[in-house]
């Protein structure tokens, strides 16, 4: 019913006939930092884009035909902060004179987000989108920064949506990947210097030059000549995934024949993170090339890429934290030899390479073209078994709680045991080559030969690689047309394929000689049909070497093409938009494998799914003064659910999801912003409404001895809240900042779980009801808030102090818990049955943080240098307090404890926010 | 000054760079030595004869507090999935299970390896008889259960040792077996098989399937002596076909009350390929080797209506053409046929020689009369049989009539009747209203079929559509034929 208002009233503002022929205006300026020099290469926007301007090499700038008005006026340039400028144009030529800004605080907050490792495994089971919100970057609106540096600790969430909200542009390129709908930022992680340059929009706003989604948009221009002229060497230590970072960056500018040059190099490394196990090291790189073809051409081509090899963590129960000591305890690694392994590393490397073709036609008018190519491997270890025992340390079995009902006493010794031994607690990886090398084993009709026989060490225990090989080719193109003064139209079309391998490889045969390519659990469960036992019927008994495929393999392959058009009208007190996208996907799985237990739906391809998919969204903004705006904007989207979440279990089938339908999400928002010259203040309310999702898990079932996939279709989300913000300047360099993120994400149907087995055929469940409804979207705050002091002194150093609030976090639920089998015969007034039944919402939490920094210029004590010579110190610590009980997400089990109905059995399990973490760096520049 | 910055801020930034690319993170780490199996340093202090001796049988569990060590090999695993979370090991003086809560603990602890067991701590108890070894107890009703050592204090109580020791297992007889001594240790049987006919167990799945619970199958030797051959659901085996032959079975003896139970480890523990008792062996009988020999027939003409004795120095030689196992014969009875005749042998103990077996029976002063018209060598001291060999005897076919016309020659011997057809009350070959006894009907005439209540077939259902039947020609007061088992009935 509101929604319907709103369009009521967008149409009556439409009818309103407010164009008036308005005079106009020229403004110019010079662009200079806070040493004096001056600054080439900035983007000086009026208003949001539509006038807009590039400093040349005097820093100076020129807009044109301004029609007199209220405008902001903002200047982005890498390395230094953006600043805004609130103007009243009422004369035909305004002279800003210089104008100064700052270096970028952002280089430390931006390198201060803390991060996360987790495994996708886990990310999937508890439906956590991922890393931290931060991917935004920096910005001056207080709600932005927030969310981007103090709230991510809590692993924030903007309105508690799912990572894949923002689609992002490289360079013009698409950088979703279309197996998730996710957006690769892993494929520039490190090359912070390189990828500054950023246009965003946030919630429902119109786009800058792609359509958006729920929570904006993002497009980042790393072309050369985009880049600084100047080199930039850092060096940075910290404590949290990494060590030490060292990064350089260097940039020629525009030269002469047009050409540009940027090259950048990261490295970053820890011999142990955070925590114990994780090592990491990362080597990223980045070269950009671009030629000014004559006035209206340029052509730049784009390579970058980052080699990641980290030891991973995984979460565990608060158990296992407890008797561990730590809520950092990581059970991804044990001794060898006397030396940490971790049994979970990501190897992962995505190079990228973007040619990007910028056609200025006209005046008034622009095409920007791209045509990208994304290929590269993600590999993910863990231990892998046949035959043999559960060799993970947290396994449930070995917890003292397993037994403590039975018997305490013995409860009482393991947990002793436990808590004196952290070889106890870890990975025996020293058993697992000792098993091995007794496993000496008879294989008959190896390779499916007959008569052909294998004899030596059968690896019990192995470490496997799960990978992930996409190859994608994009094709973006968007046009944008300045129609008249009031009027902008924006117009683009993409073509994107992705094609994706997933397999397991062979990585390290842990002193074995072989491994056979066979399915353990159909061994159990299909006696009499002998096929069953093979993962690849195709080819039986195939005997494995390190490096080798096996268990699954199977591609996806997408297609989706896109066309958008955007129209921005502008006037003296509103401003309107609307836009409209259509999009086609096309998606099937190609089993590679015949699996023996699925023979006739596993090899060769699946069904095409089609999805054609219309998105809308319009908004309005009224312009009390330059100071007061007023706007509301609306959105209706609709998509093609992701291809992991389509199948009931893609590792093994070809078997749809019954029922399966596009996604939808209705949202508006609407708010006030004021932007005086010493307040900035923004209340935004929003209402998302999403329908007919559809996710898909899977997990180890014990009881069942296989993989078990839960689909759950029919999800239903209601996200509600408030987004408030204010920012007040106190004078004497003195400002204060405060934040509060109010929302409230519940699931508002109760979905439909389908429970299928991979080793048999048949469904344990058919829709059967989970009672969900109004239960919490999980691993974010749903309250936020942050108050910060800020000081920042005209010596070129400032400092930042930080409190923050965090409340309304709630773990992942697992349907199971909320079927009819799982509360059977518990008694409904019992402690049990709300024990079951109830999500878990963990404990407030306080932090702080501190930053702070300074930059001295170089060439006022060392006359001779030639050069602009900057040093730049940063420092960044986060939870001063050393909050170490700080959840920040979790998960139920999926497993459910049917027979003894033990909600505590299969445990939840936890991720904790790190305690007190540093980031310093010293920059050096030379411009 | 401009130089020396530059010089130096070229070397700082150089020995960053060299930092960066020297520092190079974890790579491989060694694979760690191949233990070998060598034996921890430790003794045992207590053998498994006395630690078995420690339980209060019947009583509660008891918990071991004395630093204890026993030491044992490992004879039983759970590789094959036949034993679950049990081990079974054995030292010289005897053997004991352990309960663990490991699956696939086989990679740890396999077959062949030698472990040392810390007691202390532990509880030692027994589970309807079968001593055991666990981490706790419960109850459960008048029972006491031996809990499985739970998975995180394994390896505080079982110490690894060394590898591929070979445990010779104890040959011995089923009816050797003691369910105290030989319990949880290695025993093979020979000369066994697994029962036949409807209700037998040859050439069935050894187990059914995951969570279609265990089976029970029975093994047999030749007296008829039989055990339980326990198979467990989640048996990797479990679909393969046991055997129907005869030969060797290795397992280990476990108790279940008064129930005797083999478990096997894997089917390599089962080798019957060998014919059954009393099937062909393919061996041709040789009857007239012997000195003294004297064929059935004249044997039979010495009884000239008064009860006799057999001449000094002589005897008979015969293929057992009786099945006691099936148990409808007399226990202390069997049959015997040579290529001359056949005659109905009564011990004054229970007969002990399977069919099939080549018996020579001497019959100096061995009373030979009649019992209700059949012709018996009646009172025989068992130790006048001996056994020789294995053989077997094709059956006559023939008609009821020349059974009739031949009575007094055919009498205890094998003969086989094509389409005959079986009728009486009742449904079964024995029961309350035919007393077993049944008519048979061919082309040529009827006669009876008689069928004792103590036959392992007595209550199944008679075929009634014609069928070939095989038989012992027997007399009771008139002619009758008595099936050997119902293997006869094609």
């Amino acid at each position: 019913m509101k929604g319907k208002k709103i369009y009521t009233l967008l149409f009556l503002v439409l009818l309103y006939p407010v164009l008036t022929q308005a005079q106009t205006s020229s403004i110019i300026g010079i662009v200079t930092d806070e040493t004096g020099k001056k600054i080439p290469d900035a983007r000086v926007t009026l208003d949001g884009g539509s006038f807009s301007d590039l400093t040349d090499s005097t820093g100076s700038f020129k807009l044109t035909e301004i029609p007199f008005g209220n405008y902001t006026l903002s200047i982005r340039t890498s390395g230094y902060a953006d600043l805004e400028l609130k103007l009243g144009v009422t004369s035909i030529e305004m002279d800003l004179g210089q104008i100064l800004i700052n270096f970028d605080n952002a280089i430390s907050t931006g390198d201060n987000l803390p991060m996360t490792s987790l495994m996708d495994s886990e990310l999937k089971e508890s439906n956590l989108s991922g890393n931290v919100s931060g991917v935004l970057g920096a910005s001056r609106d207080p709600f932005i920064s927030a969310t981007t540096f103090s709230f991510s600790i809590a692993r924030f969430r903007i309105r508690g949506y799912e990572n894949g909200y923002t689609p992002t542009l490289m360079n013009g390129a698409n950088m979703t990947d279309l197996t998730t709908g996710r957006d690769m930022f892993y494929t520039w992680s490190g090359l912070n210097d390189v990828v500054r340059a950023r246009e965003n929009s946030h919630g429902l706003e119109s786009g800058y030059n792609s359509y958006g989604s729920l929570a904006g948009s993002l497009s980042i221009d790393s072309r050369a000549a985009r880049q600084r002229k100047q080199l930039q060497a850092s060096f940075a230590v910290s404590n949290r995934t990494y060590d030490n970072r060292l990064m350089v960056t260097y940039g020629t500018g525009v030269l002469k024949g047009g050409w540009s040059f940027a090259g950048s190099f990261s490295r970053r490394w820890a011999q142990e993170g955070y925590v114990k196990g994780t090592f990491y090291d990362s080597w990223a790189y980045f070269g950009s090339a671009e030629k000014d073809l004559g006035s209206d051409h340029s052509l730049c081509l784009t390579f970058f890429g980052n080699a990641l090899r980290n030891g991973r963590q995984s979460p565990a129960t608060q158990e296992m934290y407890d008797i561990a000591g730590s809520n950092y305890y990581n059970p991804n690694w044990g001794y060898q030899n006397g030396k940490v392994r971790n049994a979970s590393v990501g190897r992962s490397h995505t190079p990228v390479i973007i040619l990007t073709h910028d056609w200025k036609i006209d005046n008034s008018s622009s095409l920007e073209t791209s045509v990208s190519r994304i290929a590269g491997k993600n590999k993910i270890s863990g231990l892998d078994w046949f035959n043999a025992t559960d060799p993970r340390p947290d396994f449930y079995r070995r917890m003292p709680s397993y037994i403590r009902q039975d018997d305490p006493e013995q409860a009482a010794i393991i947990t002793a045991l436990l808590s004196n031994s952290e070889e106890e607690r870890q990975i025996k990886w020293d058993r697992l080559y000792e098993t091995n090398y007794h496993s000496d084993s008879i294989l008959y009709n190896a390779n499916g030969i007959s008569g052909l026989t294998v004899t030596g060490k059968w690896a019990n225990y192995l470490v496997m690689d799960r990978v992930t090989a996409m190859q994608k080719t994009g094709f973006n193109s968007v046009y944008n047309k300045t129609v008249s003064d009031n009027t902008n139209f924006t117009a683009g079309f993409s073509y994107q394929k992705q094609v994706t391998e997933y397999y397991k490889e062979v990585n390290d045969l842990l002193g074995a000689d072989f491994y056979v390519d066979l399915n353990q659990y159909a061994e159990q469960s299909n006696i009499d049909s002998v096929p069953a036992v093979q993962n690849d019927v195709n080819n039986p008994n195939r005997v494995l070497y390190e490096g080798d495929r096996y268990g699954y393999n199977y591609i996806a392959d997408i297609t989706k093409t896109t066309a958008w058009a955007q129209g921005v009208f502008k006037y003296k007190y509103f401003e309107y938009f609307f836009a409209v996208e259509l999009s086609a996907m096309n998606y099937f799985r190609d089993g590679k494998y015949r699996n023996g237990v699925f023979i006739n739906n596993s090899f060769g391809k699946s069904d095409h799914q089609k999805f054609v998919n219309y998105s809308a969204k319009a908004g309005i903004t009224y312009k009390y003064n330059g100071r007061n705006y007023f706007f509301v904007n609306a959105s209706y989207l609709n998509q093609a659910p992701e291809f992991e979440d389509s199948y009931i279990s893609p590792k093994t089938r070809n078997t749809i999801v019954d029922g399966i339908t596009s996604e939808s999400a209705s949202s508006i928002e609407g708010g006030y912003l004021l932007k005086a010259p010493s307040v900035k203040a923004r209340a935004v309310f929003y209402a998302t409404e999403f329908k007919d999702e559809i996710r898909t898990n899977s997990f180890y079932h014990e009881d069942y001895r296989t993989f078990v996939n839960y689909t759950l279709s029919n999800i239903d989300r209601h996200h509600t809240g408030a987004e408030l913000a204010i920012e007040a300047n106190l004078g004497m360099g003195f400002s204060v900042t405060g934040v509060a993120a109010l929302g409230r994400y519940i699931i508002t149907s109760n979905p439909n779980a389908t429970i299928s087995q991979d080793n048999k055929d048949t469904l344990l469940a058919v829709n059967e009801i989970a009672y969900l409804r109004n239960f919490h979207v999980e691993s974010t705050p749903e309250k936020a808030f942050t108050f910060g002091v800020n000081y920042r002194a005209k010596k070129f150093w400032f400092v930042y102090l930080n409190f923050n609030l965090f409340d309304d976090i709630y773990i992942a639920a697992n349907p199971a818990r909320r079927t009819s089998g799982a509360i059977d015969l518990v008694d409904p007034d019992s402690e049990l049955y709300d024990k079951i039944v109830t999500q878990e919402k963990v404990d407030r939490q306080f932090t702080m943080d501190i930053s702070g920094g300074k930059s001295w210029r170089l060439n006022n004590t060392f006359k001779l240098l030639k050069k602009q010579t900057f040093v730049l110190l940063n420092a960044g610590f986060t939870n001063i307090l050393n909050n170490r009980k700080f959840i920040n997400g979790g998960f139920e089990q999926l497993r459910f404890d049917y027979f003894d109905k033990n909600p505590d059995k299969f445990a939840n399990k936890y991720f904790y926010s790190y305690g007190t973490t540093f980031f310093i760096s010293i920059t050096l520049r030379f411009n | 000054m401009n130089s020396l910055i530059k010089k130096l801020s070229i070397l700082a930034f150089a020995c960053l760079i060299t930092s960066t690319f020297t520092s190079c993170v974890k790579k491989e780490i060694d694979n760690p030595p191949n233990p070998a199996g060598v034996d921890p340093d430790l003794k045992a202090n207590l053998t498994i004869a006395v630690l078995k001796a420690m339980d209060t049988l019947n009583g509660n569990p008891i918990k071991i507090t004395d630093d204890f060590i026993i030491s044992g090999v490992v004879i039983a695993d759970d590789k094959s999935g036949n034993f679950y979370k049990e081990m079974v090991i054995q030292d010289s003086t005897g053997g004991i299970s352990i309960q663990l809560d490991q699956s696939n603990y086989y990679t740890d602890f396999p077959v062949g390896r030698r472990v040392f067991i810390k007691l202390r701590g532990l509880y030692l108890g027994e589970y309807h008889g079968l001593i055991q070894l666990g981490g706790y107890y419960t109850t459960s009703g008048t029972y006491f259960n031996i809990e499985r050592i739970p998975q995180a204090l394994i390896g505080q109580h079982i110490i690894k040792g060394s590898y591929y020791h070979t445990v010779i297992p104890f040959e011995l007889k089923i009816t050797e077996l003691d369910p105290y001594i030989h319990q949880n240790t290695l025993i093979r049987l020979s000369d066994v098989q697994f029962t036949d006919g409807p209700s037998g167990f040859a050439n069935q799945p050894y187990s059914n399937g995951p969570n279609l619970a265990d089976v029970n199958m029975v093994i047999q030797d030749c007296s008829c002596n039989e055990i339980e051959l326990r198979n467990s659901d989640f048996a990797d085996f479990g679909y393969k076909l046991t055997p129907s032959g005869n030969g060797i079975l290795t397992g280990v003896y476990q108790i279940y009350d008064q129930y005797n139970q083999i478990k096997i480890r894997d089917l390599d523990d089962v080798s019957m390929n060998n014919g059954r008792c009393g099937a062909a062996s393919g061996s041709v009988c040789l009857f007239n080797d012997i000195g003294g020999f004297m064929p059935l027939d004249s044997v039979r003409m010495l009884y000239q209506g008064v009860t006799t004795s057999g001449p000094a120095g002589r005897f008979v030689k015969g293929v057992v053409i009786s099945d006691k196992c099936s148990g409808n014969i007399v226990s202390q009875n069997m049959v015997i046929q040579d290529s001359t005749g056949g005659i109905t042998v009564r011990f004054i103990n229970d007969a002990n020689f399977p069919a099939g077996a080549l018996v020579t029976v001497n019959i100096g002063g061995v009373e030979i009369s009649e019992y209700n018209g059949l012709l018996q060598l009646n009172n025989v001291p068992n130790n006048f049989a001996t056994y020789t060999d294995r053989c077997s005897i094709q059956p006559r076919i023939t008609t009821i009539n020349d059974i009739y016309v031949n009575l007094s020659k055919w009498e205890s011997t094998l003969v086989t009747i094509n389409d005959v057809t079986i009728s009486g009350s009742g449904t079964t070959y024995n029961n309350a209203t035919n007393f077993g006894t049944l008519t048979i009907t061919d082309a040529t005439g009827n006669t009876k079929l008689y069928t004792r209540s103590s036959a392992s077939f007595a209550s199944s259902p008679y075929p009634t559509t014609p069928v070939d039947l095989t038989g012992i020609v027997s007399d009771f007061n008139g002619l009758q034929i008595n099936l050997r088992n119902t293997g006869d009935i094609k």
